[in-house]
Parts: structure tokens; C-alpha cells; sequence
């Protein structure tokens, strides 16, 4: 597959024991009607025994040409507590692909997902296309996640709504790497949370965004009942995990500044 | 009357026209209570209440009015809004803005001493005291049976002396019926009705009124001064509404100029922009020819290409001039409609400020004359206070005359009264007349003997149980019955389980005057007026729970003799009936009031008697009935009633329920629970309402679900418990030979490639499942080669018979060449690795005598499945196992549908031989259902199917529905060419599972 028709998804995983809910996110990258997928998943630190299981596993699933078994790239964590953003930008340096999505190991794309992104961005010229992805709300039993409520709490459609607050989860959206320059492609690895918002302030800055076809609806974003995969609050957060939360609202904030007094 | 005419005050006393009634209000609403804002102010300066209530508050006219009042004068006045303020049958719905408003409003002016309590008002009474109210405004829903309802709930809440307000006591229509009982309740205490502003009702229950409010209802008696009182108020209302009027409009005259300016701004621009386009010309006209260009041959070209830009230049200008023309056509036609617009609305605001200015000076004479009568009213006060006073000694004189007079009397025209309602007033007056005889210790001996007949015909004189509280030396129920009377109700014993005497005194003294007995009270006048007898018996929720109850029916009584409905919020008769050791023959409250609670037997799903006990262990040592020392003392203290309900987590989440009072657990069961809130912090309680909706349907709470369930188990911990995919996962595996069969219809050999190759990998130990696989074409496709390349059994160039047919041909097949299942796959979808697996897993688990369906991946399909039975209303054939047992026993598909709704036919038809209907969530099918093309035939064939499934399954109200839809979009030409069913299915009777409420879903979904 030519570079100028692939669309490289990356996936980021860290724990091996979140097996079927990856399952469900490769699932849904193997329906995708547009063929033409690469599938990178970088893993978080994984052992041999556990990179060997990994592999075996995933030959259980239907592979072809068009949609091609996931490469495999394992990032160490050399100390880091969480390396959320090293991990896509390992993503990022080891895709072939001329388009670029993002889709987390808990959450899925429906099958029209790549297809109209990359319709998108070839219809605009854009360096960046948007999409929706519903909420859906679980409650996580041992062996599968119940939802058990679909809501479309994302309303935005614009750059200027985008700068206000982030209504564009990570896999709402697709890039064209020919259209951003390859030293604002990467996200900025001291974010722990956030580095999506980040990512998305700095290219809707530098390059031209699409949201003509923001109001179709290309996948799913779990919320777990138990708040395993959402934004903390102060009352439920340990002090750790609130401080970093705090550090990146702080940094966004300061990004903001800085691109609103920049011409 | 003459707009000039200012006689019509002359007779009124200053008590009705203080400086007061002149004041504008603060907040300026439109509402049909504008036009008595000044009663209002006059009323809360009459009145000056220690505790105001308004039932009814929606945008706050008529409340604000009341606080700007209570503010202003310095009133020590405690004020509570209540509302759900989301609107009735009657004022309609509305958004949560008008909440909003006036919340800000109301914490911006009234914080410290007003409060807005959101809830309905039966939840809101708990929350306030008898005897706390001295004004009470009921204007919520109109119907005759609502504010009869609200008054009744609310009455014992009154102070003696309080006033009671009724809106719309002047309308007749829209079924509102507020008029009809205010002609009822007008009886019972001095009142007055204006009848502008929809009208309004003013009723006392005091004997004793302050000089203003006498002078009101003094007003009433005679038709000049009721008249002039009503001119009055109605007068001053209207002034108010005609500057709420008049601001409206010069907002709007306002917004116009803002509009005219902005046009004006636009015009300047567009003539700068004229400017510019002017200047560019001249500019172009003035060009210079290049020193480059005046070569020999370039010459000519340079002049050419010049002119041709001039040219440009000026073609262009012309253009710009011509749309810039037009603009200022259109700019100018606008702006002359505008100012003609101003024009009329400067006129009519002119208008009403003139007529107002002649008010303005009609109020001012009246005014003046007011106080020239003022001084003489106040004489004329003073002179009938000490006629009063004469009064009252000569009936202090009069009252031994009158203790001649015995109950005996009275009886005949009680028993006439129950037959003839009218006459309920004149039985009140004597039932009074007969507390004054029974009360006075010098007369109590005389009128008892009349009150022990009352008590001995009485359910609620319980001989027994009155003589294990008091040693009564005569046999018989009269002795006991006199003994209670001369010295049990005042030692404060009880009559019956369910008549606490102390606490009828405590809640009900103020009704108790002259010393009678609370029992005698009640049985007189109490139980009409819903008063509560005992702390676990909730006259007005009872009455709540079903019809209401007719006029004058003894509520205890009733629930004594029927039980038939829950008579406290925390009580449920089903449930505690439904507890080992409770009684079959008795009353369940008085069983758990005289011995249930000893016998640890809970009261209702989410009061754990033991737990509390538990933690209380006082209340058991001092012999308390723990449900009553729980209501006695949440929401007061950090009580929790039981283990999976936290009281102040649920206080702290709902600021709400916190700032209303009312008992957080009774908060959650009557409204909490169906609004999805959280008991606890770690209940989700919209996970259980998605898979329990028929026992939410019903009234139940979420938590109320999980602990009929589960008890007192955590959710977590309950959940992992009674999940079986675990189970069904860990267990072996028993050994089986699985068929998949596919029926194709011209789909596209890719996606059966795809789905084979699904089939190609591992579906679990090899040993253990055996893979075949078969293949039916319904269409013209070729699929020779690719079954044999993929390794198919196929069935070709079969007459297309439709989908169930199809799957039918496949299954007999399969069975015949001994598969164990059979699972049937949508061409145009392929199996997760583990999907067959878990399939087969699932179906052994529940002992192969069950459908089992995969999941719909990813988008999974929204009808509902319980996580720990697995049970969901229909399953889906787009990947669906079927095993022998079910083969044998339903036969397959109905194959007189031809395509859709047979999945759902032959899962009603499972339930119907009694096999099960599961969902398979760890099994997962990816199908993709966001690109269904919107074709005719497809719409047609669904609603064929639908229309048969509705015959067959005894819905023929949906099938004619059906019907009647495909006539409509033109899908069939007439209903009579349609296959005649109703004939052929007639008597059938719908199942309860087969459910088509919700159209072509046949289920309730998960979401929507």
C-alpha cells in the first residue's frame, strides 16, 4: 500500500489484562469499510512472555491485505510513571501512513470511521478533519463492560469552540501528515493528561482544520461507572493524580495565552 | 363604574389603604397573578406572619411580591417556595430557566430569610410542622380534587390564626375547579374573594383577627364596601401590569434604535466604501505607462494591455457602484419601515403613559379621601372592641345555660349531615359546641357519657390494648372506655397501636383547645381533616396512593379495613407480607407495630430493622419501635437506615433535599429513586434502572430492585456474584459438533470471504469443537467455487423462500448430519475470535435450552438484557445459536415471514414452550448496520412482517396501524390486497413478553 493511501491508526495499550476491550478496538478497526488500515499498537513496557502472548493472540483475528495484522512496537518505560505521550509519539515515528488517527484500546470506531475522515480531508485540503464520537457509560463487570447509556455530550463544530474547551476526543479526529510540519506532529511527552488537547490547540493553529463534517458520527468513547477512564474530580482524586491534572490544566492555559497573542 | 369617578373609596376604612398597597414590585414577571401584587403588600403588613408558605411558585410574582413586602416592612418572616417548577396540565411544561431566575433573584434580595424547596408538595409537607403556617398560598395544579388535595394535606399545618390564599377561584374552563371548592372551604372562617387577576380567595381560620384583616372580611358582609374594595385592589393591579406594559414597550422602542443605528453605521460604511471604489478609479485613470514598455512593438501591446485594465478597472467599479446602489435601495426601504414602526409604537406609548398619568391621579384622590376617614374608622374600631369585650362577658355568662345541651342532642343531625353533605357546616358548628362540653373537668363527667358511646362503636378504642397500658377495675368496653376518658388520654395512653395519643397532642395541639381528648378529636373532625394519628401512618400519602378518598372517609379506619394501600412512604404491605414469620391475618402495620419490630421483620426493602438496632442498640433497650425513632430523629442526626443507603452522602450530593428538610430516605423513595439519583456514592443507579424497568414502571427505586435482589450485598460484590459469564467461561467445556449456516442473497463474495475467514480461526480447543459450515443462496449469485474454496456445504439456486426459510433448509441439514448447534450468521458480518466459543459456553450453562444471541458489534443493539440472568425480550438472528433441544422443540423459523422480524418471532415463541431467550455478552459479532440503504421493498417487507407478527401475537390495533402506514407512504395500493389474518388469528391474546409498545424495537431499550 502506497504511503499516499494508507491511513496508520495508532493504538496505544499498557496493560495486558485489558485483553477484551482491545479485542473490541481492533474489532472495530478490522470493519472499517475504507480498506487501506495499518494498525500500529505500541505497547507500554510488555515482558517477552507477555509480547509472545500478545502475538499469538492476535492471529486469531481475520488479517488481510487490506487490513493488515498490527505492528507491534513496545516503548520501556525507563522509570516514567506514565508515558501516554511517548507512546503515540513511538506511534507516530514507526506509521506509514500518509493519514493519522488515534483510537485508545477501550474505545471503538464504526465501520465508516476512517472512510469519512479521509473523504474529509481530501474534499478540504485540510491538514486536520473532525468527527463525532458518541459517550457511552458502562458499568464494568469482570468479563465485559455493560452499557448501558449513549449520549452526544461533544457540541462543538469550530476551531474558536475548540480553543474554548476540548470537545474532540482523541479519536474524533484524522491528520494529514503531508499537511503539518513534522516538528508540531508529536505530543508533548511531560503531559500525562491532556496531551490530546495539546496536540490539537497546536495544529489548529498552525494548519487548517475541517469540521464541515463534524456532525457524523464515527465511533464511541467508553466512560466506565467506576471512573477507572475519566477525568478525576477533586473530592475522588488521590493527591497524585490531581496534581497532574492541575499541571496540565495550568500548561493549557498558558498555551492558549500564548497562542492568542501570537499573530 | 366612571374612570373619573373617586367616590368608590370614600367608604373604605384606612386598615385597607395603606401606603403600601402603592408600592411597584421589584420583580415584574408576566403572570396572572400580577394584578394582586398590591393585595400582597398589604396583606404580608396585615398579617406579618411568623412562617409564609406558597404551594405553586413557577416565576415568583406573586412570592417575590410577598418578600419585597416582608423585607421592606422588617417582618421576622421565615418564606418557602414550593415546586417542582416543572409545570402541570394546567400552566404546561417549561424550561429550567424560569428556575433559574428566580433562584438568582431570590438568593440576590430574599437569602436570608426565604428558601426555595423543589420538590412536589406532598414531599414538602414532611417537612414542616402543625401549627407552623400562618400563611398559606396554594396555587398549584386547579383541579378541584388537586387543591381540595393540597388543602386538606396542608391544613393542619396552620396556625390558628392563619390565612389561606386561593388563585383562580374566577375560572370555569380548562377544567380548572378551584371556584367550585372555594364555594366549599369559603365556609369555614371569615373570607373574601376579588375577582380580578383570575381570581383570588381569601380565607381565615382564626377566631382572632388583627383590625386590618377584620376590616377586609368586614368588607365581604356588605356589597357597597366589597365592591369598593375589589375596585380598589382591581385598580391598583392594573396600574402595576400597565407599567410592566409600558416598559415592554420602550424596551422595545429601545431595541428599534439599536436597530436604526446599526443601520445608520452600516450606510457609513457602505459610503466609505464608495469613497474607496471612487478613489480606485481615478487612480486607474491616472496610471502611468512603464519606462519598460516604450519600446518599438511593445508600445502598441503595453497600450492594449493598459486599456484593457482601465477597462477591468472600470467594469468592475460600475459593478460595485450598482450593488452599492442597491444596497442603499434596500438599506433605505428598511430603515423607513423601522421608523415607521417607531412611529406607532412612540403613539401607543404615548398613549398608556397618559393613561397612566390619569390613574396616577385617580389613585392620588383616593388616597386623600382614604385618610380624611381614617380617623373616623379608627373610632368606630375602638367602640366595637369594647363592644367585643361586652360580648364575650355575656357569653361567659351565657355558657352554663348552654351545658344543658348533651351530645345526645347533636347526634340526629351528625347522622343527617353524612347523608346530606351541604349541612357539614352546621355539624361542624355542633361537633365545636360538643368538644366545649366534653373538655372542662367541671363538665367532662356529663358529655363523657355521650363520647363513650362514640368510642365504644370506634375501631380505634382497642379494649385490649388499652388495658395493658391501664389497670381498669370494671370489665366491659364502656368502663374502659370511661377510664380512658377520665384519665388515660390525659396520662397520654394509647386507644389502639395506630392512635398515639401524644402524638396527635404534639402534632395536632393546637386543634386540641378546651382540653379535648385527641381520640374524640380525631373521630369528630380530625380524620376529615387528614390528621395523622401515629408516626408511621401518613394520612395524606395514603390518600395518594390511589382514587381519592370520598368526603369525610376515616383514613385510619379504611386502611384498617382493607389495607389496601401503603399508609407511610417507608411501609410497604407487599413486602413485609412477603417477610418469613409475617402474618396472613392481621393488618401488616399493626402486626410490625405491636410485634414485628420485636421480631426484626423490615418495614419496607430499605429500613434493615436488625442494622439499625445494630447501631441503636438503645432503641431495642428502651422498648422503641426503630422505624419511629428513625423518622423521629434523621434528617436531625447522621442516621442511615440501611446498610446500602447513606443518608449524608445523599444530603451532601442533593442540596436540594438537604435545604427542603425532608427525610433524605423518603425523599429517594418517593422521588429520588425514579429521578436516578444515587443513594450511595458507589450505586449506579442508572446501570440497574437500564435492565429494570418493568419494577421501576411499577414505583420501585433502583436501590429498591437490587436489594429485593440481593439484600444488603454491595452491588459490587452482588454483581460478581451473580454474573455468569465468568462462570460459563471457567467451566469445561463439553465436547460439540457446531454448524454455521449463511444464506446469501446476491451479497458480494469479499464479504462472505471475510466471514469465512473469521471461520478459518481457532474457535477453541480443536478437540473439543467440531466446525462445519453451510452455505443457501436466495438469490441469482454464483457461489460454486467460493463455497468449495472455503470449505461450504452449499445449498444453491433454491427458490428464494425468505430468510427463515432459508436458515430452516440449512438447520434440518445440519442437525440431520449431526451438529449439537446451530448458529446463524448474516452474510455481511464475521465472528470475533472467541464468538462461537462463548456462544456454545453460554448455551451449555443454561442447559442447552435457551437461544442465545451474540453481540451486535459496534453498534451493539439497544434492547435490554439482565446482567445476571442473561434474559433479553428477543434475540437478534444476525448471529444466533440454536440448539438441538430448541431445533426439536420450536422447528425453526416461521416461514411464512419472509424476511425480518422472525428472529423475534421465534424467541416469543421459545418463551412461549418455556426455553430461554439469552444474550451472549461476551460474545461478540461484528455487524454493521450504519449503512442500511432506506429502499421501499425493504420498508414494505418490514411492515409485512411486522403486521403478521401482530396478528399472530394478538395486537391488532398495531397490525391495523400497520396497515394503514403502508396505504400512506404508497407501499401497497389497498389494504384489501394484503393477505387476510385477522380472521385467521382472532381471539389470540397478547403474552406479556410480546411487547408492541415500542413498534419495531418489541423491547424497552437500554437507551434511546
Amino acid at each position: 500500500m502506497a504511503m499516499h493511501d494508507l491511513a496508520s491508526v495508532i493504538v496505544r495499550f499498557h496493560d495486558p489484562l485489558q485483553r477484551s476491550r482491545l479485542e473490541r478496538c481492533l474489532l472495530s478497526l478490522l470493519g472499517q469499510r475504507r480498506s487501506g488500515v495499518e494498525t500500529v499498537l505500541v505497547l507500554q513496557d510488555f515482558s517477552d512472555t507477555q509480547l509472545r502472548s500478545l502475538d499469538a493472540w492476535l492471529d486469531r483475528f481475520g488479517w488481510s491485505a487490506t487490513h493488515s495484522r498490527p505492528r507491534l512496537i513496545n516503548v520501556a518505560r525507563r522509570g516514567a510513571s506514565d508515558i501516554r505521550s511517548r507512546l503515540l509519539n513511538a506511534g507516530i515515528v514507526a506509521a506509514r501512513g500518509r493519514y493519522l488517527g488515534f483510537l485508545d484500546y477501550d474505545d471503538c470506531w464504526y465501520a465508516n470511521a476512517l472512510s469519512h475522515l479521509v473523504g474529509r480531508l481530501e474534499a478540504s485540503g485540510a491538514a486536520i478533519a473532525f468527527a463525532r464520537v458518541r459517550r457511552t457509560l458502562a458499568y464494568p463487570l469482570e468479563r465485559y463492560d455493560y452499557t448501558y447509556a449513549k449520549e452526544q455530550p461533544f457540541r462543538g463544530a469550530s476551531v474558536a469552540e475548540l480553543m474554548v474547551d476540548n470537545f474532540c476526543p482523541i479519536h474524533s479526529f484524522l491528520v494529514d501528515r503531508t499537511q503539518v510540519p513534522a516538528s508540531e506532529l508529536r505530543f508533548d511527552e511531560e503531559m500525562g493528561v491532556l496531551e490530546d488537547y495539546d496536540f490539537l490547540l497546536r495544529t489548529v493553529s498552525a494548519c487548517a482544520a475541517d469540521f464541515g463534517g463534524v456532525e457524523e458520527v464515527i465511533g464511541e468513547y467508553q466512560w466506565r461507572s467506576d471512573g477507572s477512564n475519566t477525568t478525576p474530580v477533586a473530592a475522588t482524586a488521590d493527591d497524585e493524580r490531581h496534581r497532574v491534572w492541575e499541571s496540565a490544566r495550568r500548561r493549557i492555559a498558558e498555551l492558549k495565552t500564548r497562542l492568542a497573542t501570537t499573530d | 363604574m366612571n374612570r373619573r369617578d373617586t367616590s368608590w373609596t370614600a367608604g373604605l376604612p384606612a386598615a385597607l389603604l395603606p401606603e403600601r398597597i402603592f408600592w411597584y414590585p421589584e420583580r415584574s414577571v408576566f403572570s396572572a397573578w400580577t394584578q394582586h401584587v398590591p393585595f400582597a403588600f398589604w396583606l404580608a403588613g396585615a398579617l406579618r406572619p411568623s412562617m409564609m408558605v406558597e404551594l405553586g411558585t413557577y416565576s415568583g410574582m406573586s412570592y417575590c411580591a410577598f418578600c419585597q413586602a416582608i423585607e421592606r416592612l422588617g417582618l421576622a418572616t421565615r418564606c418557602h417556595a414550593v415546586d417542582t417548577w416543572a409545570g402541570d396540565e394546567h400552566g404546561g411544561t417549561y424550561g429550567e430557566e424560569v428556575f433559574q431566575s428566580l433562584s438568582a433573584h431570590n438568593a440576590a434580595r430574599y437569602a436570608g430569610f426565604s428558601t426555595l424547596v423543589r420538590a412536589t408538595f406532598d414531599q414538602a409537607a414532611a417537612g414542616f410542622g402543625d401549627g407552623s403556617i400562618d400563611l398559606l398560598h396554594i396555587d398549584g395544579l386547579h383541579t378541584y380534587d388537586a387543591v381540595r388535595h393540597d388543602f386538606e394535606t396542608w391544613r393542619t399545618k396552620l396556625t390558628p390564626g392563619a390565612v389561606v390564599l386561593f388563585h383562580d377561584t374566577n375560572v370555569r374552563d380548562r377544567g380548572f375547579g378551584v371556584w367550585r371548592f372555594w364555594q366549599e372551604v369559603r365556609a369555614l372562617g371569615p373570607s373574601f374573594e376579588f375577582l380580578h387577576g383570575n381570581g383570588l380567595g381569601v380565607l381565615s381560620l382564626g377566631a382572632s383577627l388583627t383590625p386590618e384583616l377584620q376590616a377586609l372580611f368586614d368588607a365581604d358582609a356588605d356589597e357597597s364596601s366589597r365592591t369598593a374594595v375589589r375596585t380598589v385592589f382591581a385598580r391598583l393591579g392594573a396600574g402595576i401590569e400597565d407599567r410592566m406594559y409600558r416598559n415592554e414597550y420602550r424596551a422595545g422602542v429601545e431595541f428599534r434604535d439599536r436597530q436604526i443605528a446599526g443601520r445608520d453605521e452600516q450606510l457609513a460604511a457602505l459610503g466609505e466604501q464608495g469613497a474607496a471604489l471612487a478613489h480606485a478609479l481615478a487612480r486607474a485613470a491616472a496610471v502611468e505607462v512603464p519606462a519598460s514598455a516604450v519600446e518599438p512593438g511593445a508600445k502598441l501591446e503595453t497600450a492594449q494591455a493598459l486599456a484593457s485594465r482601465v477597462a477591468d478597472l472600470l467594469e468592475q467599479s460600475r459593478l460595485e457602484c450598482d450593488e452599492l446602489a442597491r444596497a442603499r435601495a434596500s438599506q433605505s426601504t428598511t430603515i423607513d419601515r423601522q421608523a415607521d414602526r417607531v412611529g406607532e409604537l412612540e403613539a401607543l406609548l404615548g398613549g398608556r403613559l397618559k393613561e397612566l398619568a390619569s390613574l396616577g391621579d385617580e389613585l392620588a384622590a383616593s388616597r386623600r379621601q382614604a385618610e380624611q376617614v381614617a380617623a373616623e374608622r379608627q373610632a368606630l374600631y375602638e367602640r366595637l372592641v369594647q363592644i367585643d369585650a361586652a360580648l364575650n362577658q355575656a357569653q361567659a355568662d351565657a355558657a352554663g345555660l348552654r351545658g344543658s345541651l348533651s351530645w345526645r342532642a347533636t347526634r340526629p343531625l351528625r347522622a343527617l349531615t353524612r347523608r346530606l353533605p351541604w349541612l357539614a357546616r352546621g355539624a361542624r358548628a355542633a361537633g365545636r359546641r360538643a368538644r366545649a362540653l366534653v373538655a372542662p373537668p367541671d363538665t367532662a363527667q356529663q358529655g363523657a357519657v355521650d363520647v363513650v358511646g362514640l368510642l365504644c362503636w370506634s375501631q380505634l378504642f382497642d379494649e385490649a390494648w388499652y388495658r395493658r397500658q391501664a389497670v381498669v377495675g370494671e370489665p366491659g368496653k364502656p368502663a374502659a372506655v370511661r377510664h380512658f376518658l377520665e384519665h388515660g388520654s390525659a396520662a397520654g395512653l394509647d386507644p389502639h397501636p395506630l392512635f398515639s395519643t401524644s402524638w396527635y397532642r404534639e402534632h395536632h395541639g393546637a386543634a386540641l383547645a378546651g382540653g379535648i381528648a385527641p381520640l374524640v378529636h380525631y373521630l369528630l373532625e380530625g380524620h376529615a381533616e387528614m390528621r395523622s394519628t401515629h408516626p408511621l401512618f401518613d394520612p395524606a400519602y395514603y390518600q395518594s396512593r390511589g382514587e381519592p378518598l370520598p368526603y369525610r372517609t376515616d383514613p385510619l379506619v379504611r386502611f384498617l379495613e382493607s389495607g389496601d394501600r401503603d399508609p407511610h412512604p417507608l411501609f410497604s404491605c407487599e413486602w413485609y407480607c412477603s417477610r418469613p414469620g409475617a402474618p396472613n391475618d392481621m393488618n401488616p402495620l399493626l402486626h410490625f407495630v405491636t410485634q414485628g419490630a420485636q421480631q426484626l421483620l423490615d418495614p419496607h426493602p430499605l429500613f434493615d430493622v436488625s442494622w439499625y438496632l445494630e447501631r441503636h442498640p438503645e432503641v431495642a433497650a428502651e422498648g422503641r419501635n426503630p422505624l419511629e425513632d428513625y423518622l423521629l430523629r434523621a434528617p436531625h442526626a447522621d442516621l442511615d437506615p440501611h446498610p446500602l443507603f447513606d443518608s449524608s452522602w445523599y444530603l451532601q450530593a442533593n442540596p436540594d433535599v438537604r435545604e427542603s428538610r425532608v427525610n433524605p430516605l423518603i425523599h429517594y423513595v418517593l422521588q429520588g429513586g425514579r429521578e436516578l439519583r444515587r443513594p450511595a456514592p458507589d450505586f449506579d443507579a442508572r446501570f440497574v434502572a437500564s435492565f429494570s424497568q418493568a419494577a421501576l414502571r411499577q414505583g420501585l427505586s433502583p436501590l429498591e430492585v437490587h436489594v429485593r435482589r440481593h439484600g444488603a450485598v454491595p452491588m459490587r460484590a452482588a454483581l460478581a456474584a451473580a454474573d455468569p459469564t465468568p462462570r460459563f467461561s471457567r467451566a469445561r467445556l463439553l465436547p460439540a459438533r457446531v454448524a454455521v449456516g449463511v444464506v446469501v442473497h446476491n451479497n458480494p463474495h469479499e464479504e462472505v470471504r471475510r466471514l469465512a475467514a473469521s471461520l478459518r480461526l481457532p474457535i477453541g480447543p480443536a478437540e473439543v469443537l467440531a466446525l462445519s459450515r453451510y452455505l443457501l443462496s436466495n438469490g441469482a449469485g454464483e457461489y460454486a467455487t467460493l463455497a468449495q474454496d472455503l470449505g461450504f456445504t452449499l445449498f444453491d439456486r433454491q427458490p428464494n423462500r425468505g430468510f427463515g426459510a432459508g436458515h430452516n433448509t440449512l438447520m434440518r441439514r445440519a442437525f440431520e448430519d449431526g451438529a449439537d448447534y446451530y448458529i446463524a450468521a448474516n452474510p455481511d458480518g464475521f465472528f470475533a475470535p472467541d464468538c462461537i466459543e462463548q456462544l456454545v459456553r453460554a448455551s451449555q450453562h443454561f442447559g442447552d435450552r435457551a437461544l442465545v444471541e451474540a453481540v451486535q458489534f459496534p453498534e451493539e443493539h439497544t434492547k435490554t438484557f439482565d446482567p445476571e440472568t442473561l434474559d433479553t425480550p428477543w434475540v437478534s438472528g444476525a448471529c444466533l445459536l440454536v440448539s438441538r433441544v430448541a431445533w426439536q422443540t420450536l422447528g425453526g423459523f416461521d416461514e411464512r415471514m419472509f424476511m425480518y422480524c422472525e428472529d423475534v418471532d421465534i424467541s416469543w415463541r421459545a418463551l412461549e414452550a418455556g426455553l430461554g431467550v439469552k444474550h451472549c455478552p461476551t460474545a461478540l459479532y461484528y455487524h454493521d448496520v450504519t449503512e442500511r440503504d432506506g429502499q421501499d421493498w425493504r420498508a414494505r417487507q418490514m411492515y409485512l412482517a411486522g403486521r403478521y407478527m401482530a396478528y399472530k401475537w394478538g395486537a391488532p390495533e398495531f397490525a391495523r396501524k400497520l396497515e394503514a402506514d403502508l396505504v400512506r407512504w404508497g407501499l401497497i395500493e389497498r389494504i384489501e390486497d394484503l393477505e387476510p389474518l385477522a380472521e385467521e388469528f382472532a381471539g389470540r391474546v397478547a403474552p406479556p413478553y410480546a411487547d408492541f409498545s415500542r413498534a419495531f424495537y418489541f423491547a424497552a431499550p437500554r437507551w434511546e
